[in-house]
């Protein structure tokens, strides 16, 4: 984790201070983004920078100044480079090589020579933001004026690597507001947020330790050790991922810059549906609001509805890395969603009913329900997670595991 | 109403890194310091490294009117696989006797460049006498920075200035903020912060004395515990003599690893092991260190073809001569009377071995001592 360099520090302090030292707005914003830049090249390297610097030019202009064909010829080029650098060995190996084996490795072994050894730093978020950008303009909202704001929101180095990933309109306000200078509260505020997330890092480096030498043994745990297993798997990546969310928006916010929430108690939620507007919330409101809806959301009967709902779920586990593993959680949650929405649909006891004994039935049933609700959702989410970490048939024996099979 | 009062914070949040600061730059963990015998896989392998101040408050609590024989190197000189109580030198300090005083300061992974390194130089800029003992491989002598994972502790060492001036190492020492490996730059960078914070001397402090700080999947029933309760986890006698046939056993690993060290070696890699050994070896260092080169058990190598045994010895002369043309005051191959019986494995010596080691090596280190006109 780049925040947590000793490097890091050490620039990153330098860099507050010349940033709380100097007056100007202008100064300030040039000093974001050249940070940005060494941000990104320090850990993403040359190749980082040039493509970023080149996608964001693009989607500027494409932006600012393009019409609506260059608009979504710049949309195509940021999707087709995030395929090409992320899922390139994946879509051959995975996709053509079911019909095509021998010239899928083939192709993969090329492509590894030709791509570099890794994908550029943060290619999900900033592509997922230039889509962003580029599909509000083109349904008609204002577009960045100036480069160098758009430069601030696309080089902006605290969501840079794991978001959350920003939306423009909210940003650019949130950017004037920093630039007139970060207040005390900012600071402290920030700073605290930090320290919050460092904890979580802690724990869940901690967990991470434990479960990475546990799992060798899983097979032989006892049942009740197989379990807090499972709920050891499922804490690790709430405080893993939210923590660095809590340094990012902390950083964020001692420059004054408020950047969306990323989670919101996750392990509370009571439906999948719900479990979703709390966890990654960055991600799936842009998984709504950019695959779902265009696909016709809910617009176009129940049928069309799970069909959508699948491709954005499949889609969105993809997201998280090249592999069947993501894809299969994706399916897994979009199932679940599914399933939840009718159960959801069928709760005829939980209307409320005049009278104290009905009233307090009522509360009985209510509470019983959420009960139910909740440890459902809770293990749909854990066992989930197994998918997530594990191939897939590994994660089935280990699933069976925990109910003694 | 406020939730928190930002100022008070802020101010707290100064006060409190001053505060910890200044903490970290007295505090030393005593039973680290008094009862020290050499370090563990428990700690310093990966986290929790001793820091060049503790190292230093190792060094003056040795008696000043004593000549230090500092061990360093590989976990061959650190005595692994000798219980605690029967480690190699406990054996060479007996030898040697009271004139003398032996600090082990070698390492699992360890290289002869870099704890044992900065101890011994921390010697010689106190103006004490000196006798450095390492060892090298018979494919290679010191590691690179980027090489070696007890390379926090030199550059603690460097950047507090108990280390030697020597300017090509004090160069490839600054360099490394920029150095293109990000590990190297961390280790850089991490130093230069604790030069100002002493955050590692409070945490190894908070950590040996109070209580673990995190899972240690070295030694995962020492976790959370201070380690100063965490005893040497070396095998016993007993526990060798009962897993012997195992750990005597000649498996591919051990075979591959050999047939590495034999295949290697090119003139680029030895004009490397030159590089390193000059720059990061002070002159003066280098003139009062004895290196032993590192030879394996017979039983091991006799699974090479004659050819290859051969080889194997060549290159042990080879190294050994290297060595010397770097100006080191004595390198050894102390191991050619040894049998299978005085290792435990292919490389590390048994008790029994480290015993003969130190009867071999008792003598050598007292007549450098004389050489070096140490009054005896």
């Amino acid at each position: 984790m780049v925040f947590l360099t000793y490097e890091f520090v050490a620039v990153a302090a330098a860099f507050y201070a010349a940033f709380y030292l100097c007056r100007s707005q202008i100064i300030r914003e040039g000093l974001l983004v050249a940070f940005g830049v060494l941000f990104l090249f320090i850990y993403g390297g040359l190749t980082s920078v040039l493509i970023v610097l080149a996608l964001a030019l693009m989607a500027f202009h494409a932006g600012r100044f393009a019409g609506r064909a260059w608009n979504t010829a710049a949309i195509l080029i940021c999707a087709a480079n995030l395929i090409v650098f992320k899922y390139t060995r994946f879509l051959l190996l995975s996709g053509v090589g079911l019909l095509l084996p021998s010239f899928a490795t083939q192709a993969a072994g090329l492509s590894q020579q030709i791509l570099p050894v890794a994908a550029p730093l943060g290619i999900s978020f900033f592509t997922f933001e230039f889509i962003h950008y580029l599909v509000d303009v083109r349904h008609g909202r204002s577009p960045i004026r100036k480069l160098r704001d758009f430069s601030a929101f696309a080089l902006f180095w605290p969501t840079m690597v794991a978001g959350p990933i920003k939306r423009y309109e909210q940003f650019l306000p949130a950017l004037r507001t920093g630039l007139s200078g970060p207040t005390r509260d900012d600071l402290a505020e920030g700073l605290g947020r930090v320290a919050i997330g460092l904890v979580k890092k802690w724990f869940a480096d901690n967990l991470t330790g434990w479960i990475a030498v546990s799992e060798v043994g899983y097979d032989a745990m006892t049942l009740d050790m197989r379990w807090i297993f499972l709920v050891a798997i499922a804490a690790r990546i709430l405080l893993d991922f939210s923590g660095y969310s809590d340094i990012a928006i902390g950083f964020a916010r001692m420059l004054g810059i408020r950047v969306p929430e990323n989670f919101n108690w996750p392990y509370l939620a009571r439906s999948p549906a719900e479990f979703w507007q709390r966890w990654h919330m960055s991600l799936s409101s842009w998984i709504r609001d950019y695959i779902y809806i265009p696909l016709g959301g809910n617009r176009l009967g129940p049928g069309r509805r799970v069909v959508n709902g699948l491709t954005a779920m499949v889609l969105c586990g993809l997201w998280h890395g090249p592999s069947w593993n993501f894809a299969l959680w994706g399916l897994y949650h979009g199932v679940g969603l599914a399933a939840a929405s009718l159960l959801g649909k069928h709760r005829p006891f939980l209307r409320p009913e005049p009278g104290l004994s009905l009233w307090l039935a009522h509360r009985l049933l209510t509470s019983a329900h959420a009960a139910v609700s909740w440890s459902g959702t809770m293990l749909f989410v854990a066992l989930g997670w197994l998918l997530f970490f594990y191939p897939v048939d590994r994660a089935a024996r280990m699933a069976a595991g925990l109910f003694g099979y | 109403m406020r939730r928190f009062s930002s100022k008070a914070f802020l101010a707290g949040l100064i006060v409190g890194t001053v505060i910890l600061a200044l903490v970290g730059s007295v505090v030393r963990p005593p039973h680290l310091i008094s009862n020290f015998r050499r370090f563990t896989i428990s700690f310093n392998t990966r986290w929790f490294l001793a820091t060049a101040r503790e190292l230093k408050a190792i060094v003056d609590a040795t008696p000043r009117d004593k000549i230090v024989v500092v061990v360093g190197g590989s976990s061959v000189m650190q005595g692994a696989t000798q219980a605690g109580s029967m480690v190699w030198t406990d054996a060479l300090q007996q030898q040697l006797g009271e004139r003398y005083v032996v600090l082990n300061m070698a390492q699992r992974s360890g290289a002869s460049n870099d704890t044992g390194n900065v101890v011994a130089e921390m010697v010689l800029k106190d103006r004490r006498p000196l006798v450095y003992v390492c060892d090298a491989m018979v494919d290679h002598f010191g590691y690179l920075p980027i090489q070696s994972r007890y390379q926090p502790i030199v550059f603690d060492a460097w950047r507090r200035g108990y280390l030697i001036d020597w300017a090509p190492r004090d160069e490839a020492m600054r360099s490394a903020l920029w150095s293109e490996s990000a590990t190297l730059r961390g280790v850089a960078w991490g130093a230069l912060l604790d030069f100002a914070l002493n955050f590692k001397d409070l945490w190894n402090y908070a950590t040996f004395e109070w209580s673990g700080t995190i899972w240690n999947e070295v030694d995962r029933a020492a976790s959370f515990t201070a380690l100063r309760a965490v005893t040497d986890p070396e095998p016993t006698p007993e526990w060798i003599k009962a897993n012997m046939p195992q750990l005597r056993a000649v498996t591919p690993t051990d075979m591959s690893l050999l047939h590495r060290m034999l295949a290697a070696p090119d003139r680029a890699h030895w004009s490397g092991v030159t590089t390193t050994t000059e720059t990061y070896f002070p002159p003066p260092l280098r003139a009062v260190t004895m290196v032993l080169v590192d030879l394996n058990n017979p039983a091991f190598l006799d699974e090479l073809t004659p050819e290859e045994r051969d080889r194997f010895m060549a290159q042990a002369r080879f190294v050994q001569n290297l060595i010397e043309r770097s100006g080191f005051a004595k390198v050894a191959i102390p191991e050619t009377g040894f049998g299978s019986e005085d290792f435990n494995d292919r490389v590390h010596l048994s008790v029994q071995g480290g015993h003969k080691l130190a009867g071999i090596v008792a003598p050598q280190i007292k007549a450098m001592a004389t050489d070096l006109g140490y009054r005896p």
